[in-house]
């Protein structure tokens, strides 16, 4: 069995009447990057903040490392890499400074820091930009930066919240593939965020929260399966009847269908082959169709399905 | 570690533009303004200049020509009380729009005066003459029987006479206006809180992002707090002993053969004003506003302590003196003044322990504030 790196058990933050975090409990075990997805003001961040001891919180418990995480628990820390939503530097050091400083808060050995500054400038791409003050930085570099300075240190435990906000599809491909070698290097990873796309490609396990609980947990083929849908496909036809439109309805596992705008949209629960079934009946029915496309159930389907309103609501 | 955070702590803030002109470049600025303005006070006070008459003879009058004279010679001073020009009315008037002249003075049967304007030499030769008619027949006696006693006779009879005698408390010679720059020290002092509002604001989680990042690092709080704070302090003493060295050696404002006690007034008000500033950036309220109560707190501290406006330190200590025992600025300003003014140092050193008191008082709510590891919203 994997070693447990985090435990969260019900844990309960709020704010005067709103719940912010509500009864929310998460394993993670080593080796893993695991996603905390939910849309903006779900309780990702809450939940980090008290995780990291930085919030008090009303009621649960939180172990990290196998020991309770408090806030003066400075070996816990030692091991443990932030990589903030803001970017939090400082604007009067230069990134090599920066890295430096917040490295320094973690090695003490000079000669050993200054080889992992090197490392975190070389992993971040930041080897050009090294005399250059945040200002001068651009939005991509900026969280680059932000992330060099949460990981220089080389922790075992590394939580990025929503590092890729604002950032251009260039550098956000670059962080991802960055967050992707840090794990294989050994570290685990805890990374929230509201772009499904992102925790899709990259995380091993993924937790659905919303209005501060967890919904759903799993791999993303698990929390796919969860749900009704398994496939959707959309024919642009321009003439369909009613006739036909109910006997495409009753073919093998469709459960929904619906023709609008010269467009038929039909969700199959289950099954293989669902595309070429309705395609051999547009063609033995002698039906004119023209673009084809076939969807594959994705985590907002899953939010859907389980919230009843859309991820990026 | 502490070396590490002092360092840095030392290099963000030098290289922070707002703090360092506050902390180090807007007192030498507002201290060149008072130079400047002073300066031209005491020209026009204190410097007197030979007053340019002309004289009009319609009528021969031998005595007061012989006056005119002796007043036309340098005094002891190397100084000479008018320059006469002796001429005719239309001259004379010429000479007086030109501003050749201040005065003119027309002798006929009796003496009288034309001005094109009113100001301090008019108003010399105004009283001269009406001093001049008064006593009239005591110098007309002293021309014709002892003339050689003239000079000292003018003298006399001009110069006035003082009974009482002023007695100092102490051998210093202090200017009028140093208690201003002794205000301008003070507020120096305390403009050393923006560099303590600077480290307590990015040492909050609550506050800042940066705070956030060295709260969950595995590093004590009193280390970072007594790193921060001892880097904002020497900076503060970089900046008060550039001010020192600027009114002293280079504006050559003179306050006394004080240096070792005004160093100390410095060091001790320094400490003030960084905890001070460390206060206020550990209430838990926005960034700016932060910054706007240490503003508006230090400047009310200067105000009352007489930095704009001198007598109102002496009606606050007439109509609520606690006020002056308990204003940070008035306390350094206070110190400094009784330097100068007294021979004993009760009460330089009841200002200076105060000031450590206010200080020490100041850092610990701080760190009680600062050392706080959970908050309940971020």
């Amino acid at each position: 069995m994997s070693e447990i790196i985090v435990k969260i058990e019900n844990l309960v933050k709020r704010y005067k009447e709103l719940i912010a975090v509500d009864h929310f409990s998460l394993e993670i075990q080593k080796g893993e990057i695991f996603g905390l997805l939910g849309p903006n003001g779900s309780g990702k961040t809450t939940t980090i903040n008290c995780l990291l001891s930085l919030l008090s919180y009303d009621k649960g418990h939180i172990e990290i490392f196998g020991q309770e995480m408090r806030p003066d628990s400075y070996d816990i820390k030692n091991k443990i890499g932030i990589v903030m939503q803001n970017v939090a530097v400082f604007e009067e050091l230069n990134v090599y400074e920066n890295i430096d400083y917040f490295c320094g808060l973690y090695i003490r050995d000079k000669a050993l820091r200054r080889q992992y500054v090197d490392e975190a400038i070389e992993f971040s791409g930041l080897a050009e930009y090294i005399k250059f003050r945040p200002k001068k930085l651009s939005g991509g570099l900026l969280r680059r930066l932000n992330i060099a300075c949460g990981i220089a240190h080389k922790p075992e435990l590394i939580i990025l919240d929503e590092p890729t906000v604002a950032v251009d599809p260039q550098s956000r491909n670059k962080i991802l593939e960055g967050i992707t070698e840090l794990n294989k290097n050994g570290a685990t990873v805890i990374y929230t965020s509201h772009y499904m796309e992102e925790v899709e490609r990259i995380c091993t396990r993924i937790a659905i929260m919303d209005n501060g609980k967890n919904l759903a947990l799993g791999t993303a083929e698990e929390l796919k399966s969860m749900i009704k849908n398994s496939e959707t496909i959309k024919i642009h036809i321009p003439v369909l009847d009613d006739e036909h439109l109910e006997a495409i309805k009753r073919l093998s596992h469709v459960y929904q269908c619906s023709y609008s705008d010269g467009v038929l949209i039909t969700a199959f629960d289950g099954g293989k082959h669902n595309l070429i079934h309705i395609l051999d009946y547009l063609k033995n029915n002698e039906i004119a169709f023209g673009q084809v496309y076939s969807e594959l159930p994705t985590l907002n389907d899953v939010f859907l399905e389980i919230t009843g309103k859309e991820l990026r609501d | 570690m502490f070396g590490h955070l002092y360092k840095y702590r030392l290099k963000s803030l030098l290289r922070t533009k707002e703090d360092i002109f506050w902390c180090m470049f807007f007192p030498i600025i507002l201290c060149t303004c008072f130079f400047v303005a002073f300066s031209g006070i005491n020209e026009k006070t204190n410097v007197f200049h030979t007053i340019p008459v002309a004289v009009v003879y319609q009528q021969d009058n031998e005595i007061f020509r012989t006056v005119m004279d002796t007043l036309s010679q340098s005094d002891s001073q190397g100084e000479a009380f008018m320059d006469v020009t002796e001429t005719d009315a239309g001259n004379a008037l010429l000479l007086l729009h030109e501003g050749k002249a201040d005065a003119v003075i027309t002798v006929d049967s009796s003496v009288s005066m034309t001005v094109a304007e009113e100001g301090i030499n008019q108003t010399a030769v105004k009283n001269f003459l009406e001093q001049y008619l008064q006593k009239s027949a005591v110098i007309e006696d002293a021309v014709k029987n002892n003339p050689e006693r003239l000079t000292g006779l003018m003298q006399n009879l001009f110069s006035g006479q003082d009974y009482i005698t002023e007695a100092s408390l102490t051998d210093s010679s202090m200017d009028e206006m140093s208690s201003y720059y002794f205000s301008l020290i003070a507020m120096a002092a305390l403009f050393g809180g923006f560099l303590g509002n600077t480290i307590a604001r990015q040492m909050n989680a609550n506050i800042t992002n940066e705070g956030m990042r060295k709260t969950v690092a595995p590093v004590r709080r009193h280390t970072i707090i007594a790193a921060e704070f001892l880097a904002a302090y020497t900076i503060q003493l970089m900046s008060m002993a550039l001010l020192m060295f600027y009114i002293l050696c280079v504006l050559q404002i003179d306050m006394g053969n004080q240096a070792g006690y005004i160093a100390l007034t410095c060091v001790v008000g320094s400490l003030a004003g960084v905890a001070g500033g460390m206060f206020t950036g550990s209430l838990p309220v926005r960034e700016n506003l932060q910054i706007a109560i240490y503003l508006v707190y230090s400047l009310i501290s200067s105000f009352l302590a007489g930095l704009m406006v001198h007598p109102i330190k002496i009606w606050i200590e007439k109509k609520v003196p606690v006020i002056n025992r308990i204003n940070p600025a008035t306390l350094i300003q206070d110190a400094l003044y009784s330097l100068v003014i007294y021979d004993t140092r009760e009460r330089f050193f009841a200002n200076i322990i105060t000031l450590a008191v206010y200080a020490a008082a100041l850092c610990t709510l701080s760190c009680l504030m600062t050392r706080r590891k959970s908050y309940a919203s971020i």
